[in-house]
This record gives C-alpha cells, structure tokens and sequence, in this order.
C-alpha cells in the first residue's frame, strides 16, 4: 500500500464542552477523491478546518506522507499543498474576479499588479477547469454562483496537492455541477487529491473513490465507493433507515394568491432583470422555478418580496394591486413570508443572538409585543418553540446566530418564516446546504402548507423542483420559457430547457413567448 | 487546578450563561486594558526617574481623596457619561456619530439662550433649557441623518463637518446679539437668569442634579435598548441592516431615531455645561467631550449602562490629572498616554479572543 497523504490519529477538536471531533482516525490515500458525508453539525466542516490549519485540535496527531505536521495556521497548511474552499465565500467584493483569485500571490511587476496578465492567468484558469467567469467582472457584481466558483478558481491558483471542497456543489447547477465532477477526475488523473464535503449521495456515488460517514462528531463509516449504496450511506448518516417519501398527492388548486404581470426589471448589478414575467400562484400548488442561477430568479424573488421595485408591469397578491406600495414590509403584510437564498446577508443578522433572530417580525405582535416593550418570558418561549420544533443545534438561543452552522442557520430561518403562517411562501434554496434528514423535514412543511398556503420555490436542484413542484417554470434569460408539469418532465429535458435550448414539443406550450 | 481559580468557577461552564459569567465577559476587556495602560506609563513614568507609585497615590488622591477631589470627578463623569451613552446608542444603530462635538456646541447655545431670554420659576428654568438644547442638538443631528438615509451621505463626514457649522452659527450669533458687554479677550454671552442656574448641592465645585440625571438617562437608555420593541429595532438595523429591511423592519426611520437621539444627549450635555457650569455660553467651552464620548464608549464595550463606571472612571482620570501636575511636577499629558493607551488595548477586540483561547486551554479537561 502506498504512503497515505494525509493520516489522521485520534484527532479530538473541543469547543467548550462540546465535542466537535472525537478521536477521528482517517486515512486519505493519493490521488483519490474522497467525500465526507453527514448531517450538519456532524463535525465534518470542523475536521476539514482542521486539515487546512483553521482549527488546532486538542489531542491527536496529523500526518502528511508519513510525517508529522503542526498545522498551526492556514499559511502552513497552504505551504504543505492544502488548500479549502469554504461553504461561505471570502471574497473582497470589491475588487474584480481576477484580483481576487490572484490575491493570494499576485503577478506583479515593480511591487504593481499586473492587472492584466492577472487577467490572463484567470481565463486561463477558468478555461482549464471550465469554471466559466468573466475575470474582469466585479465580485460584487456576481451571483451567488458564480462567486462560488471564484472561489473554487482561487484555490486551485495555488496549484494545491490536496483540494478540500466544503460542499461545493451546493449552489450549482446540475450542468456545472456535472462539469465540476469532470474537474474533479482531471485533478485525480493528475494525481491531486481532492475531499469533498457534500450533502447529495449522487454526487458521492457518482464521483468518489471512498466515502467516510460523520455522524455526532465521530466517523460511522469509511468504505471504497464500490462497497456500499446510498440507501447504506443515508442510514449510516441519521443513524436510522429513512423513509424517502415519494411526492406527495397534489391538491387542487384554490383561490388566486399572487399574480404577476409582464413584469419588467433593467439589468442592474450584474443581473440580467426580468423580460415580461407573468404568471399565477394558487393555493394549494408548488410552483418552482428552475433555472441556472443567474437567469432572474433573484430578480423574480425580490419583486414578489418586496425588495426590489419593477420598472413596468403589475403584482397583484390575492387580487389587490401592490405594484406601487411595494416594500417587505407591505409584502409581508399581505401574507408573504421568505426563506432568503443567502441566508448570512439577508437571511439572519449574525451578530445578534438567536433569539433576536427568532423573533423578528412576531416581536411586533402580541404576546411578544406589550404595549411598547418586548415581553422576554414571550420572546424566550417563542424561541425555544422554534428551536425544538424546528431541531436547530445546538439550541442555545443566546448565543451569537453566527455560531450555527450553515444547515442550522437555515432551519433557523425556515423556522422563523413558517411561523408566521404566510400564505404566499417565496423559497429560495430552502435545502442548500441542510442534510437528508432535515431536507425532508423542510419538504414535509412546504408541502404540509399547501392546504391553506401557495408556495413559489426557486431552486438549483432539479431532483428538489421535480420532487415538489406542481407547476415548473423554467427561467432563462431573465424570462419564463417554458411551464409544465413534473410528469411531463424529466431531469434531462430540464436541463435542456434551463441551457436556453427549447425542444419542438415541450409538453405544454411557453407561456411568455 | 490553580488554572481554574484565576477564570472564576463559572468560567468553566459554557460561555456566557449566567450572571457571573456575562459580568466577567463584559469587564474583562476595559481590566486587562487598564492593566496594559498602567504599565505602559509606570516603565514612562521611571524612565524619567519618578516613582510610578507617587504618580498614581497623587492621581487617587486628586481624584478622591478629598472633598474637592471627589467634587471635581463627578463634575467631569457627569458630561462623560452622557457622552459615551450618546456615542453607544449610536453604535448599537450602526451609525458613528462623529459630530457629537457639533450637537454639543449647539445645545451650548440654545440652552444659554433659554437661560437668559426666558423667565420661569427655579424649578422648571434649567429643565426647560436643557431639554431646549437636547432638542437643538437633536435637530443638529437630523441633518446627517436625512443625508444618510435619503441621499447615502456618510454621517461621519457629514456631523463631523457640521461641526464647524454649529461653532460658526453659534459664535457669530453670541457675538452680534449676545455678546457680555464686560467680557474683552473671551467671546461669551451675557449670564444666564439666577433661576436657570443649576446649583451644586457640594459644598465645593460644580455637582449638580445633572449628575443623576446623566446616570438615570444611562440605566433608562440601556433598559429601552434592551427591552423596548423601538430597542429591540434600532439593534436589528444597526447588526444587519439588509436583514431588518428584508425583514419589513422601517430601518431608516430606526436609523434617523438613534443618530437623533444620540444628538438629544449631545444637546444636553452642551446646554447643562453652559447653565450649570458656565452659567452662560462661553466660546469653546466644550474641552472634547464628542471625542471623550469615544473613549468612554469603547471602554464600556457598547453597553449603554457600562458607560456609568466607564465615564467615572474617565473623570477620575481627568481630575487625578491635575494633582499629579501640581503635586510631582509630572505633565498632566501622563493621563493622556493611560487614556490612548487603554483605548488602543480596548479596540483590539482580537486581543480578546486570544486571551479567552488560551485560558480555555488552560482551563481545558
């Protein structure tokens, strides 16, 4: 057996008296590709922060070919060929895609950057790896996904040895995701080891060579990719067989809840605005938007929310005309409740503790609300009402929003928005990032409101909009290209459709051509 | 484990959960600053060959040690603690209130003004006139605040330059209308009316019922913040202000709440130094409050009531300052080296995060 490149012995990370990594044993061979699946909060996320020099565990020790390392900070990690990508993105929003993949070891002449052959280096980059971005652009400027592949771009700059992926795969869409996994082999074929952190048994199955299961801080499983199947995996995740629910029956369509009208928004920012969008919401369906990010989704969900202000067309919610009284908060009062696709700038406010964060919006109604003060004995049974139904971990609700982990961070957020009991649900990436289990928690409470409620879902997962949605539309361009029904559809001809190719025959007609 | 007395026992429990807990949190910050401080100046103080422990028995003495002392550092906690709470209130919206300097000036004019063009019983006099130049210096801060929320305008800039603005109007309005006819090399306005005077109730300097006023506007201010659903909002908007918009909150109506109330405050201190001090508008009466503001603020790590002991602590300093000059011959400019080098100390808020690592490790199983 060959030199392992990375071995892991006993290796045990404390946060407090909690117990992030308990005695983790691993052993990463050379040029293989190995995924870390589990639920959040499993520990996956701060073993990885552990390879890379972010975390210095308390006991064990960690080997590279053999040799023993102190992986006291991110410099030394990178210098001994390891490199992250993280879930959330550290990016300087300022400055431009290239300035930021360069900037660790930017090409310089005379202490200058050299503004353009750092362009040339990231187009370069980019064409190798078929990460497609514009180098010139303004990060800033750049959707949610396009930022995550800057900054995959910027750690494959570094030309690391080994490639630690903390679930990229989360905001891309199956064709990239696709192109993403054939980088993967290219790098395995040049014989980099890459580790990947995923929540979707596809992919696993799909690209790795081993698979290790996190489950409470310790390993579960650790098994070649060819010994085991993803029903073994998801057990293996929660700990118990899991019931995979299959769609569930459709409800007849009630009353009209939200109506848009050729809705019109300019590109701004970078985005592509909105080209004459009209379509309805009704009570009881799903109706979900599929698209590759960056085709007006964004722009469709801040006009429905409140948040941006279209410059032509009509929004009518359950039959009034709010075009012109457009704000979150008229939105909101009309029945909108929103699960936000970057749940760290939009979605919670970090630096305030849980509880803060659970009860915004109910702070403004009684029992919180008395008179002009905030009813804490209120506020604290609100809140924990939420953590435990919605099992957000840990759930010390005074603690700093920003400790959650990402997944926990979402079903906070989910929490909060439900609970309101809106009748017009706006649900962007409602899964990203969160595990199997509370996934189909998620599904269940979307799903479980459609007998008093309509919900819009927006979403990069294909197998998430063809698994929930009554209605698809599909967005390209900044307009609606194509409707049917998930029957109609499958996977491929999605996908076809989200690239801008239209089949002859689509099962039912565009609505907005 | 000797380790383990030197965090206290709750240390040991998770962070922040329970009272003794949170209080170390909260004063171990401004504690190991102080401590870095004192030794910054003891290794000054023997490099020019005095004893350090002479320098700070005179800076207690000077600041406690006797009814003067003690008189002198109310006197000066009094404006401080305004100041910080104005500065943290601030803050907590996320906005800098830079022009504090400015609202004071103005409501150096408008309470002085109340004081000497009005005439009311001695009660209701210095709270009308203070209360005149809360609102003028609350009106001061509405402009940077309607330039932020409408226009974008930085309100650091923006108060910071209407600061300027504020001493123009204010001296020129002095100088042709209000000028004290006896007074020649300062600029100051005629006295206010006996009724507006706020009277010391020490035997010696200048204490008066202001002092608790600044400290009941300090525990109201803090309780409002933490319990109040107007608090509650202004927190939201000032943590993430993208989040409180999502969320239907009205954060610029927040926004312009907080920076004027922060200016009301400001107001304040300007018109009680004038009437209670001065007992008339004087020309550059305000020594730097806006900046003390500041320091008091982030000694009190933007906790509205932890600016109380912060800006007591201050004023000993202030009043300390004195004696040491007086006594030892040492230049007073030793308080300011404590004091900026307290406050660089405080505002190395990652200090902080490795000092708790490594008792954590220390304290670790």
């Amino acid at each position: 057996m060959p030199q392992p490149t990375i071995e892991l012995i006993g290796v045990t990370k404390r946060f407090g008296s909690f117990v992030a990594n308990d005695a983790i044993d691993l052993t990463i061979q050379p040029g293989e590709i190995h995924a870390i699946v589990g639920e959040n909060g499993a520990g996956k996320s701060t073993l990885m922060k552990t390879l890379a020099g972010l975390h210095v565990p308390e006991e064990g020790r960690v080997l590279l070919h053999g040799e023993p390392v102190e992986l006291k900070n991110p410099e030394i990690a990178m210098a001994r060929g390891i490199a992250m990508v993280h879930q959330h993105f550290s990016l300087i929003d300022a400055m431009s895609v290239a300035e930021n993949v360069v900037l660790s070891n930017p090409p310089r002449r005379f202490g200058l950057l050299q503004r353009r052959k750092a362009e040339e280096i990231v187009a370069e980059l980019s064409k190798t790896y078929g990460l497609a971005v514009q180098p010139r652009q303004r990060v800033a400027d750049c959707r949610v996904g396009v930022q995550q592949r800057v900054e995959i771009l910027k750690a494959l700059y570094r030309n690391p040895e080994v490639l630690i992926l903390d679930e990229p795969t989360a905001v891309l869409t199956p064709q990239e995701t696709l192109a993403l996994i054939d980088n993967l082999r290219s790098l395995k074929s040049l014989g980099k080891t890459v580790i990947f952190i995923t929540h979707k048994l596809k992919e696993v199955m799909a690209v790795a060579d081993r698979v290790t299961v996190m489950r409470a801080g310790k390993i579960v499983l650790s098994v070649d990719i060819a010994d085991t199947s993803p029903n073994q995996l998801a057990a293996a995740m929660v700990g118990r067989t899991l019931v995979v629910e299959s769609r569930a029956e459709p409800v007849t369509p009630g009353r009209e809840l939200a109506r848009l009208e050729g809705v019109v928004c300019t590109p701004e920012g970078g985005g592509i605005g909105l080209d004459r969008v009209s379509f309805t919401l009704r009570q009881g369906e799903v109706v979900g938007i599929a698209g590759v990010e960056g085709n007006g989704q964004s722009e469709l969900i801040e006009v429905i929310t409140g948040m941006r202000v279209p410059h032509a067309g009509r929004i009518l919610l359950k039959g009034q005309d709010v075009t012109a009284t457009a704000s979150p908060k008229a939105m909101r009062a009309a029945g909108v409740g929103h699960i936000p696709e970057d749940r760290i700038s939009t979605g919670l406010a970090p630096t305030a503790s849980l509880l803060d964060n659970l009860i915004t919006g109910a702070h403004a109604r009684p029992p919180i609300r008395r008179g002009m003060w905030i009813d804490r004995a209120a506020a604290r049974t609100h809140a924990t009402r939420l953590v435990q139904a919605f099992d957000v971990r840990p759930g010390n609700i005074d603690a700093d929003a920003r400790s959650l982990s990402g997944g926990n961070m979402q079903k906070a957020i989910i929490a909060r928005e439900l609970d309101s009991d809106p009748q017009i649900i706006v649900a962007a990436h409602p899964t990203r990032g969160v595990d199997i289990g509370a996934a189909e928690f998620v599904y269940a409470q979307l799903l479980g409101r459609r007998d008093r409620a309509g919900v819009i879902l927006v979403s990069s997962d294909l197998d998430e909009i063809l698994r929930l949605s009554d209605r698809i539309l599909v967005m390209y361009r900044g307009a609606i290209v194509a409707e049917a029904a998930p029957e109609a559809l499958t996977a491929e001809q999605l996908g076809l459709l989200m690239a801008g190719i239209t089949p002859d025959a689509p099962s039912t007609t565009g609505e907005a051509a | 484990m000797s380790a383990d007395a030197t965090t206290g026992g709750p240390a040991a429990a998770p962070p922040a959960n329970g009272f003794v807990a949170r209080a170390w949190q909260s004063i171990q910050m401004p504690l190991i600053a102080t401590l870095a401080g004192l030794l910054l100046t003891t290794v000054l103080i023997l490099s020019i060959g005095k004893s350090p422990l002479d320098v700070y028995a005179a800076l207690l003495r000077g600041a406690l040690g006797s009814v003067f002392g003690i008189s002198s550092t109310l006197r000066w906690a009094t404006p401080l603690i305004l100041a910080g709470v104005a500065v943290t209130i601030g803050f907590k919206a996320g906005l800098f209130n830079a022009g504090l300097s400015g609202q004071i000036y103005l409501g150096g004019l408008v309470g002085s003004l109340l004081g000497f063009t009005i005439d009311l019983p001695a009660g209701l006099h210095p709270a009308v006139a203070i209360l005149g130049g809360g609102v003028a210096g609350g009106f001061w801060a509405l402009i940077p605040a309607l330039l932020r929320r409408y226009l974008g305008a930085s309100e650091i800039v923006t108060s910071l330059m209407l600061w300027y603005v504020a001493i123009g109007i204010s001296d020129f309005l002095v100088r042709q209308f209000f000028r004290d006819p006896t007074s020649a090399a300062f600029l100051m306005s005629v006295k206010v009316a006996p009724d507006a005077v706020l009277p010391s109730f020490f035997p010696v300097g200048n204490v008066s019922v202001m002092l608790f006023v600044s400290i009941a506007v300090a525990i109201v201010a803090h309780y409002l913040m933490q319990r109040s659903r107007l608090g509650y909002e202004v927190r939201l908007t000032g943590a993430n202000p993208l989040y409180a918009f999502y969320s239907g909150l009205p954060t610029g109506r927040r926004l312009i709440l907080a920076f004027c109330v922060s200016g009301f405050l400001a107001g304040m201190i300007g018109a009680a130094e004038s009437i209670g001090i001065n007992q008339r508008f004087v020309s550059q009466f305000d020594p730097g409050f806006g900046f003390d503001g500041f320091l008091v603020a982030l000694l009190a790590g933007g906790n509205i009531a932890g600016c109380i002991p912060a800006g007591i602590f201050l004023a000993i300093l202030k009043a300390g300052g004195t004696e040491i000059e007086r006594t030892l011959g040492v230049s007073k400019s030793i308080i300011w080296i404590l004091q900026g080098s307290i406050i660089l100390v405080v505002s190395a808020y990652r200090l902080r995060d490795q000092i708790n690592a490594l008792f954590k490790r220390r304290t670790g199983p």
